[in-house]
């Protein structure tokens, strides 16, 4: 059974993915037409015909994620040059900026505890995190737009969890070229321990769970005030922008808007707390905080989806 | 040549020259329709700011140097005021051109009667006017909250804003040159994004050229990524009118060179459109 079969037999009462009740939603949904990439519910769904449940499980689930991951890729191969060239624009970006911190290090060695090598695995750490992110979840970066426009009915439709379809369902193909990025400039430029190297790959892994929460956060706004996508763009890009920053340069006020507000104060710790000097009350506090903010984003995201309304369009996803 | 014909010619280029100021002039004025709008957009620059006046606060404070490089932290903060100011209003032209090759936009814009490269220079001046101002008015507020106004002079200032301008105006011939690749190459984002990012980082966006290490600081001044940062910037904050007169000839030097390049690759380009009716 295709994914449109489903998606048509789930909605034709109203019963939504997840059990969503949207108010405001059109009694009709909106008519889509999915070309090439067909990506299917999980291996229970593999047998037809049969009265569709929800599907759930983290196989399950692992297993839809990794489909859609199999088709973005397909799809950013098909233009395999632009692809490659975004890659490497985007692993060229990062160098560009890490150089700047190198030219800084060789003319001030140590500012305020922090050294070059910690400099490195800060901007190793935030191109890992983010790469993994929007690698494999790029379309929550247009989770605003998507949002104003009325263009989550697609999703809605769908036995699925809304919030992960929408999100696995688009890739940034430069986020490629951060992953890339952070794991070279990591072993080649501060050659790790092994524990060091698990602990980088592990704080990555949660940097990306705070990139993720952060970010559906502020693009869920949008179900509230509307056209804020300008505002969900600059609330992210400045989680991006504190990250990258060491946090030895900001001091009380401003440390206390990192850890709450802003929870950059969690990544650009990493190279100090975790991969210099490993402080277990810190990577805990770590671990908490990324559970947090996806479990929140995920509450906040279902809670706010009451507010959607469809544009009631018709779309062709090619 | 007679009287006469020296008299029509001098009328023909101020005609010329008016019907480009014209379309600089409706620029702005489109710009400035939605200066809100603008201004919304470069809010996040305050937080850029933000981030320089601690950073460099704990650089002076962690050094105990009144002075790096010879700027003090008023003048290194203003220094980073202009540069990210220039650097947030620069228009993306290469990517507009690129746009018009492929389109075929190119096409209708040969039909009319002005020289394209001069129609996009009126438009990237105007873009660069708004948008710098906007732009100054956001990281200016913040640098004066944190270290005071500017360490500026009406002559720095007078000499610093022709600089700028001859900046902005090698910049566009650069991206012009870029732009057109646009002829042959399937996709010029990367181009494009390796001059902006070498512009960045070795034209002095992030760090001040004095603070380089010597051999590369040497070579860069003489580069025309040097030119369009840091010469205009040094000459606002802390002018030296030897230094001043060395960067006005970098820029008129490099300048002609990128109009010589671009007009060849324009040249050769146009040749390539094909224009298909309807």
């Amino acid at each position: 059974m295709s994914t449109e079969d489903r998606g048509t037999q789930d909605c034709r009462d109203g019963t939504l993915a997840d059990g969503q009740t949207v108010r405001g939603l059109h009694a009709i949904p909106s008519v889509q037409v999915q070309c090439g990439t067909d990506v299917p519910n999980g291996p229970e769904e593999r047998g037809a015909g049969r009265p569709s449940r929800p599907p759930r499980g983290f196989r399950s689930y692992a297993s839809f994620v990794y489909e859609y991951m199999k088709a973005n890729l397909a799809m950013q191969m098909e233009y395999r040059a632009t692809f490659i060239g975004r890659v490497f624009g985007m692993m060229l970006n990062d160098a560009m900026w890490l150089s700047f911190w190198l030219l800084y290090f060789a003319r001030f060695p140590v500012v305020r505890g922090w050294e070059r090598a910690d400099v490195i695995t800060l901007w190793a750490i935030c191109a890992l995190g983010f790469g993994l992110c929007f690698s494999l979840f790029g379309n929550i970066s247009r989770l605003a737009s998507i949002v104003v426009r009325g263009e989550l009915d697609f999703y809605l439709t769908y036995p699925r969890h809304v919030l992960l379809h929408v999100a696995t369902s688009r890739m940034d193909p430069t986020a490629l070229g951060d992953v890339a990025f952070g794991l070279v400039v990591f072993f080649v430029l501060v050659k790790p321990t092994v524990t060091q190297a698990l602990l980088f790959v592990l704080s990555g892994v949660l940097a990306a769970c705070i990139f993720f929460g952060f970010t559906v956060v502020a693009h869920s706004l949008a179900f509230v005030l509307g056209s804020s996508e300008l505002l969900s763009e600059q609330a992210t890009s400045m989680l991006i922008h504190f990250a990258t920053y060491p946090l030895g340069i900001f001091d009380g006020p401003t440390k206390v808007v990192l850890f709450t507000l802003i929870p950059a104060g969690f990544i650009n710790s990493i190279p100090v707390s975790v991969v210099r000097g490993f402080d277990p009350v810190f990577f805990a506090g770590l671990a908490a905080a990324a559970v947090l903010l996806v479990t929140a984003s995920d509450r906040i995201f279902k809670a706010l989806l009451r507010k959607y309304e469809s544009g009631n369009l018709i779309q062709v996803r090619m | 040549m007679t009287e006469v014909g020296r008299h029509r010619q001098g009328a023909s280029w101020s005609k010329k020259i008016a019907k480009y100021v014209e379309m600089l002039r409706i620029t702005v004025l489109t710009d400035l329709a939605y200066a809100y709008d603008m201004l919304s957009r470069q809010l996040f620059l305050a937080v850029v700011m933000f981030v320089f006046v601690k950073l460099w606060s704990a650089t002076y404070r962690w050094e105990g140097a009144v002075s790096i490089g010879g700027y003090t932290m008023r003048q290194m903060l203003w220094y980073l005021a202009l540069t990210e100011s220039i650097s947030m209003s620069t228009p993306r032209t290469a990517a507009d051109i690129d746009d018009d090759v492929r389109s075929g936009s190119l096409a209708y814009s040969l039909t009319k009667p002005y020289k394209y490269p001069w129609f996009l220079y009126a438009k990237h001046m105007g873009k660069a006017l708004v948008g710098f101002s906007g732009s100054l008015i956001i990281a200016g507020a913040v640098v004066w909250i944190a270290v005071g106004p500017p360490p500026v002079t009406a002559l720095s200032c007078a000499l610093g804003l022709l600089t700028a301008l001859l900046a902005c105006t090698l910049d566009f011939w650069a991206q012009v040159a870029i732009g057109l690749s646009a002829f042959w190459i399937e996709d010029g984002s990367p181009y494009r994004l390796l001059y902006s990012r070498v512009k960045m980082l070795l034209g002095g966006m992030l760090l001040p050229l004095e603070l380089f290490p010597d051999v590369l600081r040497r070579v860069v001044a003489f580069l025309p990524v040097g030119q369009i940062y840091h010469g205009p910037v040094k000459t606002f904050v802390s002018l030296s009118l030897h230094e001043f007169v060395g960067t006005v000839a970098k820029q008129v030097l490099w300048t002609i060179v990128f109009i010589a390049l671009a007009g060849a690759v324009y040249k050769a380009g146009v040749r390539r459109v094909n224009v298909h009716g309807g």
